[in-house]
C-alpha cells in the first residue's frame, strides 16, 4: 500500500488523474467506449498497458467490429496492424504517419544502403493520404520509392508516405530479430532508382560492404537474381564519384530502355520542349507566348528570381478581381445546384476545373455528379466497400479545404459516357491539345521491345462511352471496335472508336515513338 | 379562416413599385402567389413582390400567360426522370434568348416566386450554355475568376490525365 502511494506520488497530478478517469471506470463502460474506436485507435489503446490490451485482445467482438478491421487478412481473428485497411479519419492518418513514416528524405539516404535479399521484394506499409487505405504490400526494392497508385482506394495517382518495413512486427512496434535484409553501403553514391540494375555494371570495383558480414541474417542471401549476382561480383567497395547514369553522354550501356526511360523521366519538360518547337514552326509569334507561360509554370518548381515573381504575381493578382457580370457565381448556392443537377457528369468535370467557388459548390455535394449522366456508378460501390461514404468525404474537406483537390471526387476516371456532339467535340479538342499533335502511323518496321502497356482512354464515337482500359502499345491503332452495348442497351454496335492517347506525357509511349521513328516532325492527330 | 376566392385578377406590385394587374390563374402559376392567396382570401391591394422588377415580372407574367393551361406538376415527382433532359420547348428558347443578366434574374424571381417549370427551364438553358465547353470557356462565358494556384492546377491535370503506364 505504501508503496503504491509512493509511486502515485510520484507521477504528476495530471497524469494520475488521466489514468484514473479511464482505468478506474468499470469494465462495462469501457467496452463501450471500445465500440466507439476504430481499429487502428484500438491497436494504439492496446500498447499502452496490459488492462487495456487484454480487456481488447480477449474481446474479439470489440475489434472485429471495429472500422477499419478486415477479417479476411489474418486466421485466428486478431488485432495486427495487417488486419487494419482503413485509417477512417485524418487524425488517425497523421497519427500513423507521425508514429511510422520515415520522411522522404530518410528515406532516399537509406535505399543505397539496403539490398533485401533473395525476391528483391519487401512488404512495406502504405497510406494513401487521401482516401485512408491502409496496405501491407509487397513492393520491387528500386521502385519501393516511387510514385505508385492506390487502385482500390481514391484510383488516384498519388504519392503514399512509406510507413515502416518489415522489421517492424505485426503491431508495429520494432522487432530486432526480424532482419531479412542485407546492407549494402555505397558510401552516399548517388543511384537513379531506374539504375539501380545497372549500379553493378558501373561499379567494377566495388564490393560487398563491410557492415554486411555483421548483420544478423535469418535466410542467408542467395545467387538467384541478376542484381545479386552483379552485387557479389563487387570486389572493392572504396567509390567516392559514382557515375550517374545518363543517355545523353553515356552510349556505353546496352539497355536502351532504360536510356530511354531516364531520359523521359519528366515528360512534363519535354512536352513543353516539343510544344514549343511546334509553336515555332506554326506561329512565331508563340514563342513570346510560351516563354511567359513556361515562366508562370516554373515558378512551381523553382526558385526564380524576386523579379520574376514578382510579376507572377502581379500578374495573378490582376486576374483575380471579380468582374461585376459574373452572374452565375452570385446567383444562390440552391440555384446553381438547380442547374448542376441538368448536366452531366463530364460538364460537371469541366465546371469542377473553372474556379475554386465552382469545384467546391461540386465537391461539397457529391450527389451531383453521383446521379449525373454518364457517372460511372462502380466507384461508388467501392467507396462503399471501403467504408469511403461520402458525408465522410465532405467532413474530411472542411477540415482541410485542399482536400478538394485530393481527386476523389468527380475525375475523368469517373466518367463513363460522354454525351452529344458538344462534349464529345470538347473531348476531342482537350485531346487534341493534351496530345500536342503528336502520333505516328503505324507502319512497320517497329524496335523489337518488350510489349509496353499503358492505359488510355477510348471514346466511341457513337455511343459516347469512355473507356479506360490498358493496351499494349504495339497495338495502338486509330481505330478499335467499340464491343460494348450503346447507351441504351438494346444492342450491340461496332463502330469506331477513338483512342485518347497523350502519347509525348508518357515515357513509355514516347519511347516507342522514338524508337521507332526517331524524332518525328510529321505530326499527325489521333482523332 | 380563408374562404373560396371568385376574384378574377389580382395586382402585382414589383420592386420598382410599378403595379401590374393580371389573371388569377396566370399568377397563380406561382405557388407562392397561389399560398398567400390561398391564406388571405380576398386581395384588393396590390401583392409586393419585393425581389423582382418590373421587367423582369413582365416577363416572368409572360411565360406564365404562355403556360397557363399547362399541367400542374405533381409535387412529389421523381427528380432523376426531370433532370436527365435538357430539351426546352422552342417557345420556351425563344423565350430565354436573352442577355445573360436577365436570365439570372428570371431564374432568380422563379425561385422566388416558386415556379418550378420557369426555374427548371432557366436551368435548363444555363446548362446547354455550359455544354461542352471547357473550363477556360465557361470562365469567359461567365466573368469566372481563375483563382486555382498553379500547384491546384497542376494537381487538377494530374487527376485528370488521359493515359498513363500501365
Amino acid at each position: 500500500m505504501g508503496q503504491m502511494s509512493c509511486s502515485a506520488n510520484i507521477l504528476p497530478a495530471q497524469t494520475r488523474a488521466m489514468a484514473r478517469s479511464l482505468l478506474d471506470l468499470p469494465t462495462e463502460l469501457r467496452l463501450i467506449i471500445y465500440k466507439s474506436c476504430s481499429a487502428f485507435t484500438l491497436l494504439q489503446l492496446c500498447q499502452t498497458c496490459r488492462l487495456l490490451r487484454s480487456e481488447i485482445r480477449n474481446t474479439p467482438k470489440i475489434f472485429q467490429t471495429a472500422v477499419g478491421y478486415d477479417e479476411s487478412q489474418i486466421h485466428p481473428p486478431s488485432l495486427t496492424l495487417k488486419n487494419i485497411t482503413q485509417l477512417c479519419t485524418l487524425v488517425e492518418r497523421h497519427l500513423a504517419v507521425r508514429i511510422y513514416a520515415k520522411t522522404l528524405k530518410e528515406v532516399k539516404a537509406l535505399m543505397p544502403e539496403r539490398l533485401y535479399e533473395r525476391s528483391g521484394h519487401c512488404h512495406w506499409w502504405f497510406l494513401c493520404p487521401r482516401c485512408g487505405l491502409f496496405e501491407w504490400n509487397r513492393r520491387l526494392v528500386p521502385y519501393f520509392n516511387t510514385e505508385i497508385h492506390c487502385y482500390l482506394g481514391c484510383r488516384n495517382r498519388s504519392l503514399y508516405p512509406l510507413v515502416f518495413d518489415d522489421r517492424h512486427d505485426d503491431e508495429g512496434t520494432e522487432e530486432n530479430g526480424r532482419h531479412h535484409n542485407l546492407a549494402l553501403n555505397l558510401e552516399g553514391a548517388t543511384v537513379l532508382q531506374q539504375d539501380w540494375c545497372h549500379a553493378g555494371l558501373h561499379l567494377p570495383n566495388a564490393s560487398l560492404a563491410p557492415p554486411l558480414q555483421n548483420i544478423r541474417v535469418h535466410n542467408p542471401p542467395r545467387i538467384s537474381r541478376p542484381k545479386q549476382e552483379i552485387i557479389n561480383m563487387l570486389t572493392n567497395f572504396k567509390l567516392s564519384n559514382f557515375a550517374i547514369f545518363r543517355p545523353s553522354t553515356d552510349t556505353s550501356s546496352t539497355c536502351y530502355r532504360t536510356r530511354v526511360r531516364s531520359f523521359f523521366k519528366r515528360p512534363r519538360l519535354f512536352y513543353r520542349r516539343l510544344r514549343t518547337k511546334i509553336a515555332k514552326a506554326t506561329n512565331p509569334q508563340a514563342e513570346s507566348l510560351e516563354k511567359a507561360e513556361s515562366q508562370t509554370r516554373l515558378t512551381v518548381l523553382t526558385n526564380t528570381t524576386e523579379s520574376q515573381a514578382e510579376l507572377t504575381e502581379k500578374a495573378r493578382s490582376e486576374a483575380r478581381i471579380p468582374h461585376p457580370n459574373a452572374h452565375l457565381a452570385r446567383i444562390p448556392l440552391n440555384t446553381r445546384l438547380a442547374i448542376y443537377s441538368f448536366c452531366t457528369a463530364f460538364t460537371l468535370l469541366q465546371i469542377s476545373q473553372v474556379s475554386r467557388h465552382f469545384r467546391l459548390d461540386i465537391c461539397m455535394n457529391p450527389h451531383l455528379f453521383a446521379g449525373a449522366a454518364g457517372y460511372r456508378a462502380r466507384h461508388r460501390e467501392q467507396a462503399i466497400r471501403y467504408g469511403l461514404r461520402h458525408a465522410e468525404l465532405v467532413k474530411a474537406s472542411k477540415e482541410t479545404p485542399t482536400f478538394m483537390f485530393s481527386g476523389d471526387w468527380l475525375t475523368i476516371r469517373k466518367i463513363e459516357y460522354i454525351y452529344g456532339k458538344e462534349e464529345q467535340g470538347l473531348a476531342k479538342q482537350i485531346l487534341s491539345e493534351r496530345v500536342g499533335l503528336q502520333l505516328c502511323p503505324k507502319t512497320p518496321p517497329w524496335d523489337p521491345l518488350e510489349p509496353v502497356w499503358v492505359r488510355c482512354w477510348h471514346l466511341c464515337y457513337s455511343c459516347g462511352r469512355l473507356v479506360w482500359i490498358a493496351v499494349v502499345v504495339e497495338d495502338l491503332d486509330r481505330r478499335r471496335e467499340c464491343r460494348f452495348t450503346d447507351r441504351f442497351g438494346e444492342r450491340q454496335v461496332s463502330v469506331c472508336v477513338g483512342i485518347l492517347v497523350p502519347l509525348i506525357s508518357r515515357e513509355d509511349t514516347r519511347m516507342f515513338m522514338t524508337l521507332g521513328y526517331g524524332e518525328c516532325d510529321q505530326f499527325e492527330g489521333y482523332l | 379562416m380563408a374562404t373560396p376566392s371568385t376574384q378574377a385578377t389580382v395586382k402585382l406590385q414589383s420592386n420598382d413599385n410599378v403595379v401590374i394587374e393580371v389573371e388569377r390563374a396566370i399568377a397563380e402559376r406561382s405557388v407562392l402567389i397561389k399560398n398567400m392567396l390561398e391564406d388571405c382570401g380576398e386581395v384588393t391591394d396590390a401583392i409586393p413582390i419585393s425581389n423582382v422588377n418590373e421587367s423582369i415580372l413582365r416577363k416572368v407574367i409572360e411565360w406564365c400567360e404562355h403556360h397557363k393551361n399547362d399541367p400542374v406538376a405533381a409535387e412529389n415527382e421523381n427528380d432523376d426522370s426531370r433532370k436527365k433532359t435538357t430539351d426546352i420547348d422552342e417557345w420556351d428558347q425563344k423565350f430565354m434568348n436573352v442577355d445573360q443578366e436577365m436570365l439570372f434574374e428570371i431564374i432568380l424571381a422563379a425561385n422566388f416566386l416558386d415556379i418550378k417549370p420557369l426555374l427548371d427551364t432557366g436551368c435548363k438553358t444555363v446548362a446547354n450554355m455550359i455544354k461542352g465547353k471547357s473550363p477556360e470557356e465557361i470562365r469567359k462565358l461567365f466573368n469566372i475568376q481563375n483563382d486555382f494556384t498553379p500547384e491546384e492546377e497542376e494537381q487538377i491535370r494530374r487527376e485528370n490525365e488521359w493515359a498513363e503506364d500501365r
